[in-house]
């Protein structure tokens, strides 16, 4: 399979050189605050349903060259602005063109890349994106994706598991429901199908994308209660460094009862970018180091990344983008508390074992136009994730995977009422441990969607996927086809969609072929596993009204998701497997708001009521495990002159159900509440006040000191006051 | 639609949250966890009057337990242990002693104790229990005291004498 895609890359090459000739025309132009006329750097200037674009130099200027004759849509985005789309007819080269942007006040996303693979305007897009742009990342002082994802509607964090929507309860991590990509490439271990939360440049990301439901029409496994996918920058124009420093501490314990040490916790980190965009030639690179005492003893963590990102640019209709990463960590083997009597302390009988993780991408994605309504892109990449610890033979673990992806995308713009994306994808997965066996797993794939304009305000979108997957020492897996529509109604500030889809997830080694004993719970293999599935449909609508000068922006959804053989861990007698156990239904509604008033205070919120009904047994009526009802987040924010206030609230209802027989294993397990959690930040920009390169911030995490579990026989983090300083030059 | 634009409108808006705001967090403080209460525990000596030596045969004893009863006049050992009107260690206490100090833990209190013993089970089935001493403060084994044992109270000298030639009458 990877000889084919090598020839089709070739085949690729050549016909680019042949039709690299065709006639095309350049646009150049400025781009503006309209506020107070002053140039904007940085900002982007793409064009619709093409892969050209530009970024604008310190002087706000920008140039995209071969641009093919007729006519397009510009798209203009930068954080913190409104979006602008202006209609352009090309016939000659266009010089001179000045654009406006505005200041906007509140958060909505203008531009998304996940819903379809390609650069588009929210508003062509018939599914819920949330998004979080780097300056959340920076200020929250945030060095892992769990901590990122917190605060986003609908999501739930189950210490290793990513919830969207009630999509997953807690499987220590195996198995997400929920895709991660970087940068397009699929970032699930290969083993366990995992999210490496600390494995993530977080501190080059431009922004994280969350889609919503089922996704597998275009991501294939595992997108089966949505995709995250971070985008990382591209290498600046003008040279930047920046870098930040952050150190802070877990303040004791407010009941004398749970004090566990005298000194003080810390946690410390920094981190370095270094971008610059010569020529054809673009590079970004980024290091980080944390050191994590933890708010609990036996719990500590020694983590470094890195990670590289390398534009070239053949011409302007090839490019390649080569990304590279890097992530070593050493971490203390933490299970669960001793007790709700000493819940910061492991249990007494714990064996004091380390975790060595390392965890390696490379991948590339080359891009190329064949004319003006022809172009596409071939990704590949390797990601190798490898861990063990220190353990007596007894208690020893260990897991090397490498999950290979390559994937060919073409996209083909029929007319201006048809685009299609279509292609091939391949994932192999070969795994070495002596904890899930070795075995390999692949998956072979072809997908195709079109986007149809049906007038100037609906869009319709309808595509499919067929995955195959064939795994060793397992139950043949059926061909997976997994159907998509959508439609989306929008005009002005208004928008009406909807969208149905299935998903699938194969399931992983770590589910399949388990072989481990972890403080007393022992974890069996299950070759009879077969692919979980889902149908997930979704009404929604968002709407932008600016009352007296105020601007309010309100989204609502109504959605189910029905899964079917999920594949959870159940007591089996006294052994814990992974099993196709059940039909679910997970219905909900999601409500987001968010507002400036008097153009001095920004409130945003939202709510997620969430039903998820295990439907077997059917004499009653049983919740899915780990899943909360709830989930609400606001936020008050205050932008001064040159310093910033902002309050985060985050509410989630108490766990509905969890398995009874954790109690054998963990001492008061069933102490758990709803939580409640504030955060406050200070931020001082220093830039804006002394013109100085600096950005000071003062972050209180869990402020009132709220305890309460994160899982089962887990506490959550307590009172952290962190400092953070970042440079930008 | 004048009464939406209106400044009131907006004010409202920024009130109607933060009072859920508030509300919420005054709440919450009442939900959040807390370290349980220290443990109830009723403990003291078990007197053996004559020491090791005035044991009865070894053939006769199998277990020693102390057995903390709600009830005044129970039933039944067995009955009152199954019901959970009893608190007591399923493991005997040493045999043949002089003395011995114990502890039981009383899981859920507040609880009111009224009938207090030391138990010998003189085979291998549960209900084959032989009382052999009641605790009272007037050393009258017809008038047992009680305790009211509240959430992290401990009671540290509740003492039982047993003289293996003067028994109590046999409640059960």
């Amino acid at each position: 399979m990877n000889i084919i895609f090598k020839y089709l890359c070739i085949f690729i090459l050549i016909s680019n050189y042949i039709i690299l000739n065709a006639s095309t025309y350049s646009i150049s132009g400025k781009i503006i605050n309209k506020e107070n006329n002053k140039p904007l750097s940085g900002v982007t200037v793409r064009i619709d349903k093409t892969s050209l674009g530009a970024y604008t130099n310190k002087y706000g200027e920008f140039t995209i060259d071969y641009v093919p004759n007729g006519d397009h849509i510009l798209l203009i985005s930068m954080l913190s602005f409104d979006k602008n789309i202006k209609h352009i007819k090309v016939k000659k080269n266009i010089t001179r063109l000045v654009i406006g942007l505005v200041p906007k006040t509140i958060t909505t996303n203008d531009i998304v890349v996940s819903a379809n693979q390609r650069i588009q305007s929210v508003q062509d897009v018939p599914i819920t994106i949330a998004v979080i742009t780097s300056s959340d990342l920076k200020n929250k002082s945030i060095n892992s994706l769990e901590k990122a994802l917190e605060y986003v509607p609908g999501i739930q964090i189950n210490r290793d598991n990513v919830s969207l929507r009630g999509s997953s309860g807690f499987t220590w991590g195996a198995g997400s429901r929920v895709a991660l990509l970087l940068d397009g490439f699929p970032i699930l271990s290969g083993d366990n199908g995992d999210m490496k939360f600390d494995a993530l440049p977080l501190y080059s990301t431009e922004r994280i994308e969350i889609i919503k439901g089922a996704g597998s029409a275009l991501y294939g496994t595992s997108a089966i209660g949505g995709v995250i996918n971070l985008i990382t920058e591209d290498p600046k124009p003008e040279l930047q460094i920046k870098s930040k420093i952050y150190s802070g501490y877990y303040t004791k314990p407010k009941y004398k009862d749970w004090e566990y040490s005298k000194k003080l916790h810390f946690d410390t980190g920094t981190e370095l970018s270094i971008s610059k965009l010569f020529d054809d030639v673009g590079v970004l690179f980024s290091f980080s180091a944390l050191d994590e005492e933890s708010y609990r003893e036996y719990d500590t963590k020694k983590l470094y990344n890195g990670f590289s990102k390398i534009n070239y640019r053949f011409n302007n209709k090839n490019k390649i983008d080569i990304v590279g990463s890097f992530s070593l960590s050493e971490a203390d083997d933490w299970g669960w508390w001793n007790s709700l009597s000493k819940p910061f302390l492991p249990p007494d009988d714990v064996e004091n074992v380390q975790v060595f993780a390392d965890k390696y991408l490379l991948g590339t994605n080359y891009q190329f136009i064949f004319d003006e309504n022809n172009f596409g892109s071939f990704r590949s990449s390797v990601y190798y994730t490898q861990f063990e610890n220190n353990a007596r033979p007894s208690s020893f673990r260990a897991s090397d995977a490498i999950n290979i992806n390559n994937e060919l995308q073409l996209n083909s713009k029929i007319n201006d009422y048809i685009f299609l994306t279509y292609g091939l994808n391949f994932l192999n997965n070969n795994i070495v441990s002596t904890m899930f066996r070795n075995n390999s797993q692949q998956i072979y794939s072809g997908y195709a969607q079109g986007e149809f304009a049906l007038s100037d305000y609906i869009n319709t979108n309808i595509g499919f996927r067929l995955d195959k997957e064939m795994a060793s020492d397992s139950l043949e897996s059926p061909l997976q086809f997994s159907p998509k529509f959508g439609i989306s109604y929008f005009k002005d500030d208004f928008k009406l969609f909807s969208s149905i889809g299935r998903g699938f997830r194969a399931p992983m080694a770590a589910e399949r072929f388990p072989s481990i004993n972890y403080n007393g719970i022992k974890l069996i293999s299950n070759t009879a596993l077969i692919p979980e599935t889902s149908w997930s449909i979704e009404l929604g609508t968002n709407y932008e009204i600016q009352i007296d000068k105020n601007l309010f922006f309100i989204e609502f959804s109504l959605f189910q998701n029905h899964l079917n053989n999920l594949i959870n861990p159940e007591f089996v007698g006294s052994n814990l497997q992974f099993v196709n156990v059940s039909q679910a239904r997970i219905q909900g509604v999601e409500l987001t708001l968010r507002t400036f008033l008097f153009g001095m205070i920004g409130l945003e919120g939202s709510l997620s009521a969430i039903d998820p009904i295990d439907l077997e047994p059917k004499d009653k009526v049983n919740y899915l495990k780990y899943r909360s009802k709830f989930l609400m987040n606001g936020k008050v924010f205050i932008p001064m002159k040159y310093i910033e206030l902002v309050m985060d609230y985050k509410y989630v209802s108490r766990m509905m159900e969890i398995d009874d027989e954790l109690g054998s294993s963990v001492s008061d397990a069933d102490a758990r509440v709803p939580s409640h959690i504030v955060d406050l930040r200070v931020i001082y920009d220093m830039e804006k006040h002394l013109k100085m390169p600096l950005k000071l911030i003062l972050n209180g995490f869990n402020v009132f000191d709220y305890y309460r579990i994160e899982m089962v026989g887990n506490m959550g983090p307590t009172k952290n006051i962190r400092f953070q300083m970042e440079y930008i030059y | 639609m004048k009464n939406i634009l209106s400044p009131k409108f907006f004010s409202i808006s920024l009130a109607v949250p933060l009072l859920i705001f508030l509300f919420i967090m005054l709440h919450s403080c009442e939900s959040e966890l807390k370290p349980p209460p220290p443990p109830s525990v009723v403990s003291g000596k078990i007197i053996y009057k004559g020491g090791v030596n005035a044991w009865p045969d070894s053939s006769e004893v199998y277990a020693i337990r102390v057995a903390l009863f709600k009830t005044e006049k129970p039933d039944g050992f067995f009955e009152a242990v199954i019901n959970g009107e009893a608190y007591f260690n399923f493991l005997s206490y040493p045999l043949f002693v002089d003395e011995f100090e114990y502890s039981i833990e009383i899981l859920d209190p507040p609880v009111e104790l009224n009938y207090m013993v030391v138990s010998m089970q003189y085979n291998e089935i549960l209900d084959s229990q032989r009382v052999i001493s009641i605790y009272s403060k007037s050393n009258n084994f017809d008038e047992p005291s009680s305790l009211f044992v509240n959430p992290g109270t401990t009671f540290t000298n509740i003492d039982f004498y047993v003289d293996f030639d003067n028994l109590p009458n046999q409640p059960f």
